[in-house]
């Protein structure tokens, strides 16, 4: 599972100076008439073999150190609590005004700031969600494949703060999101919270799309529409039959159209902050299921520890260089 | 100057003819009464035996026969295996040039003639002085060794020391570290049976109890062998005892072929030499 490498393997060639620490001490000889009458001395002897394992293990550590020894990065699979979430976020231009339509001025917040301060704690909130960021407006914007890597994450949603970008096309957002995901359905629950605060009719090539794909997928969508005051909600019957059309109440129609695609579906009319936080906590309650997901482990650099090694090896050669007996 | 003689003396008897300063076998000197002798034997009336002559029923002359003492050869036979090169508090080339001056100043003073083998490990000897009454050229010969580096690989040569030696029985002065086995002693005390050897242990304090402590690296001289020491009191002790075992062991197997070993550890001692000798 861990898995060992070099960055400059070629420096492994030096391995046979290893030989030389264990055929010669580094002290110099002194001149004895005869081994037969020295004592067998235990003690020397494991001297002896730790000098010369010393000397080869320095130049051993000191060629994997300059080799540049790692562990390579790998993944594990873990268990934990959340789900597989895209987060499709809204980028039209009409989100950077506040709940009540306008630019924000003074205290208020902009629909995008309040939805980017609360996804972000949503995000940071100790939940082993796998978050992947997508955003749209004319076309769809590929933010952040799914990841564990929360601080990823937490930047992709702090750059909904930027300024938003045109119009609102959402079936070709929805159809990114859903891009995301793989073909394998077992892996936990797999949600797709969807930020907007408008909507547009999704075209009938797309829809036959999208209804294949949410089925296919097992996917599970929340819809956070931010209701602009005076604008039209999505659970609204028109007083008008007439007004009664995707062209003129798109959010009522792209909720019907949610609704008939039988997979489970929640939609929040947020009109305020407040609102919205509580459509958030409601996400984050329901969607506590057990989760299977690979986390990635970063590379670790050995170095370090082959070069203390070395250092350990060669402060015992100089203190043993220190105790030689001056002739 | 330091005094460099010593006093050698035989428990044997000489048999060569020439005349010299040990007891001898050989008849007609002046010296202590050995027998009598028929004067057909020894005509010199001057030693004419007036009782055992007049008591001779058959009316021979007798004469008296006194002892003449009689002149050896004194060998140094050198072991200049590399580990003679071995330096402690003295270097073992230089005790074996004092020593061998102490033998030539002493042999000449003696009256005997001095030889001298050094060997290694070939049969043909390093150094080589016939027998000689020149003291000069044993001193020049020390002087010599001095300077002398030994480099052979072991001490099979003295296997060889019988044939650069007299025929006739000489004191020959074996001087080594004797440092090789006991069985190759044995052999070489066998080849020189025919001679009085007196086994010079020439030791130096420095290997048995070395006064240092920490690491030594050890290497063999004669064949270059390494073997890391951690030097500490404990091994200390267990050093001296292994070189007091050995020289129990050399003593007890040198007294076999007659002769108490000489030790001589850390120099030349001329004093200890004729009190090897003398006492006892």
């Amino acid at each position: 599972m861990t898995d060992w490498a070099l960055d400059t393997p070629y420096l492994l060639w030096g391995l046979p100076l290893m030989l030389l620490p264990l055929w010669r001490l580094p002290l110099r000889p002194a001149p004895c008439s005869w081994h037969a009458l020295l004592p067998v001395d235990t003690a020397s002897r494991a001297v002896d073999l730790s000098l010369r394992l010393a000397g080869a293990g320095a130049i051993l550590a000191l060629l994997l150190g300059s080799a540049g020894l790692h562990r390579r990065e790998y993944t594990v699979e873990r268990t934990g609590y959340g789900a597989h979430m895209v987060l499709l976020l809204d980028r039209s231009r009409s989100m950077d005004d506040s709940f009540a339509g306008r630019t924000p001025t003074g205290g208020e917040e902009s629909k995008s700031a309040a939805a980017e301060r609360l996804l972000s704690g949503f995000v940071s909130s100790g939940r082993n969600d796998l978050v992947g960021v997508a955003a749209f407006s004319t076309s769809p914007l590929f933010v952040l494949p799914l990841t564990d890597n929360k601080a990823a994450v937490l930047a992709a949603v702090h750059a909904m703060k930027l300024p938003g970008l045109a119009q609102t096309h959402v079936s070709k957002g929805l159809a990114m999101a859903l891009s995301y995901f793989g073909d394998d359905s077992s892996a936990g629950s797999r949600i797709v919270l969807l930020v907007s605060d408008g909507a547009a009719e999704v075209d009938p090539d797309s829809e036959l799309k999208l209804r294949r794909w949410f089925k296919e997928k097992g996917i599970r969508l929340y819809w956070i529409f931010l209701r602009t005051a005076g604008s039209h909600g999505i659970f609204e019957t028109p007083d008008n039959p007439e007004d009664d059309n995707a062209q003129a109440r798109p959010e009522r129609y792209l909720h019907l159209f949610f609704s008939s695609l039988g997979i489970p579906y929640r939609a929040y009319e947020a009109e305020d902050a407040d609102a919205l936080e509580r459509a958030i906590a409601d996400v984050d309650r329901e969607e506590q299921r057990p989760l299977r997901y690979a986390e990635r482990v970063p590379r670790r650099d050995l170095q370090a520890f082959c070069y203390l090694a070395a250092a350990l090896a060669l402060a015992w050669l100089v203190a043993a260089k220190g105790m030689e007996v001056a002739r | 100057m330091k005094h460099k003689e010593f006093h050698y003396r035989l428990t044997w008897r000489a048999d060569g003819v020439q005349p010299g300063a040990h007891p001898s076998r050989q008849g007609g000197g002046v010296h202590a009464f050995q027998r009598l002798v028929p004067f057909q034997a020894h005509p010199d009336p001057r030693r004419l035996h007036l009782r055992a002559s007049l008591g001779d029923p058959g009316g021979h002359f007798w004469v008296r026969l006194h002892e003449q003492r009689g002149r050896i050869a004194v060998y140094a036979l050198a072991d200049l295996s590399a580990s003679m090169g071995y330096r402690g508090r003295a270097s073992k080339t230089a005790v074996l040039a004092d020593f061998t001056e102490g033998l030539a100043l002493s042999s000449y003073r003696t009256g005997d003639v001095m030889g001298f083998v050094g060997l290694s490990d070939r049969g043909v000897p390093d150094f080589h002085l016939p027998p000689t009454r020149q003291v000069g050229a044993a001193l020049m010969l020390a002087e010599r060794l001095r300077g002398f580096r030994p480099t052979g690989g072991s001490a099979r040569g003295l296997l060889h020391a019988v044939r650069y030696l007299p025929s006739r029985r000489g004191l020959v002065f074996l001087q080594s570290d004797f440092h090789f086995p006991l069985g190759f002693l044995k052999q070489v005390m066998e080849s020189l049976a025919h001679h009085d050897v007196v086994p010079v242990v020439l030791w130096d304090p420095e290997e048995s109890a070395p006064e240092a402590s920490g690491l030594a690296l050890m290497q063999d001289m004669e064949n270059g062998m390494e073997r890391l020491m951690w030097l500490r009191p404990a091994l200390r002790a267990r050093l001296s005892q292994t070189f007091q075992e050995r020289r129990e062991r050399l003593a007890a197997m040198l007294r076999g072929f007659g002769r108490e070993p000489l030790f001589l550890s850390g120099g030349f001692d001329p004093d200890a030499v004729t009190r090897y000798f003398h006492a006892g």
